[in-house]
């Protein structure tokens, strides 16, 4: 028990690497960081149309969101 | 702007509180898309009961309150049709995002239902103004019903 403390206090204390502040991040960034996923989508109900609309709504708004982008660079 | 490996919840502190806000939110809409579906329904059948109850009834206005109970029935069927129905796949989800950064996918999940709400909300405002015209056509049949009544009794 006493070796066990003396082998502790016996150790250097290493501090623990401070990470570095990450900035906030926007929410136009977040839309285009992770973009609204598709493939996530159902309708239990069975609605098909709706379903296909809602998905082309979001791959259109990855597409415009991935031009700007582009644009941007 | 490049595809981000992982993101600190720092950086999004308030996506608890955004998560939990949007909770309640997809609760109320699918709350209000049934009360929609059920005041369709209620109109639905009381058309029915309207043209049931005129029957052949040999009068331009009882015909009118016909035609406009039947039209009141289609709209209500009109209000019923466009589902507000569209969530995550949990199993969709399972698959796509398991080994994922759960941040990376708290936010791909945020940004996914944020899209199917603006759908959703849409639905629901596309079925409030049809239910109004449904409505109104009942009340119309139900007048002409009432002038049909008034016309016989006072010939």
């Amino acid at each position: 028990m006493t070796g066990d403390l003396v082998m502790s206090s016996a150790q250097p204390e290493i501090a623990a690497p401070e990470e570095a502040p990450r900035e906030l991040l926007l929410p136009e960034d977040i839309e285009a960081l992770f973009p609204a996923d598709p493939d996530l989508m159902v309708s239990p109900e069975g609605d098909a149309r709706g379903l296909r609309e809602v998905k082309a709504a979001a791959l259109a708004r990855r597409a415009e969101l991935a031009a700007r982008a582009r644009a941007r660079r | 702007m490049q595809p981000m490996q992982s993101v600190a919840e720092s950086q999004v502190p308030s996506l608890s509180v955004i998560e939990s806000v949007l909770e309640r939110e997809d609760g109320s809409y699918r709350d209000r898309g049934n009360s929609l579906d059920t005041k369709a329904g209620l109109i639905l059948s009381a058309a029915g009961v309207i043209v049931a109850l005129v029957g052949t009834t040999a009068s331009i206005a009882a015909i009118v309150g016909q035609a406009l109970a039947i039209a009141a029935g289609g709209a209500a069927v009109w209000v019923i049709l466009p589902r507000v129905d569209k969530v995550i796949g949990p199993k969709e989800l399972r698959d796509r995002h398991l080994s994922m950064d759960p941040v990376r996918t708290r936010l791909i999940v945020l940004n996914t239902r944020v899209v199917l709400h603006a759908k959703n909300e849409a639905r629901l405002v596309t079925k409030a103004i049809r239910l109004r015209y449904a409505s109104a056509l009942l009340l119309g049949s139900a007048v002409a019903i009432l002038m049909s009544g008034i016309l016989r009794a006072a010939g």
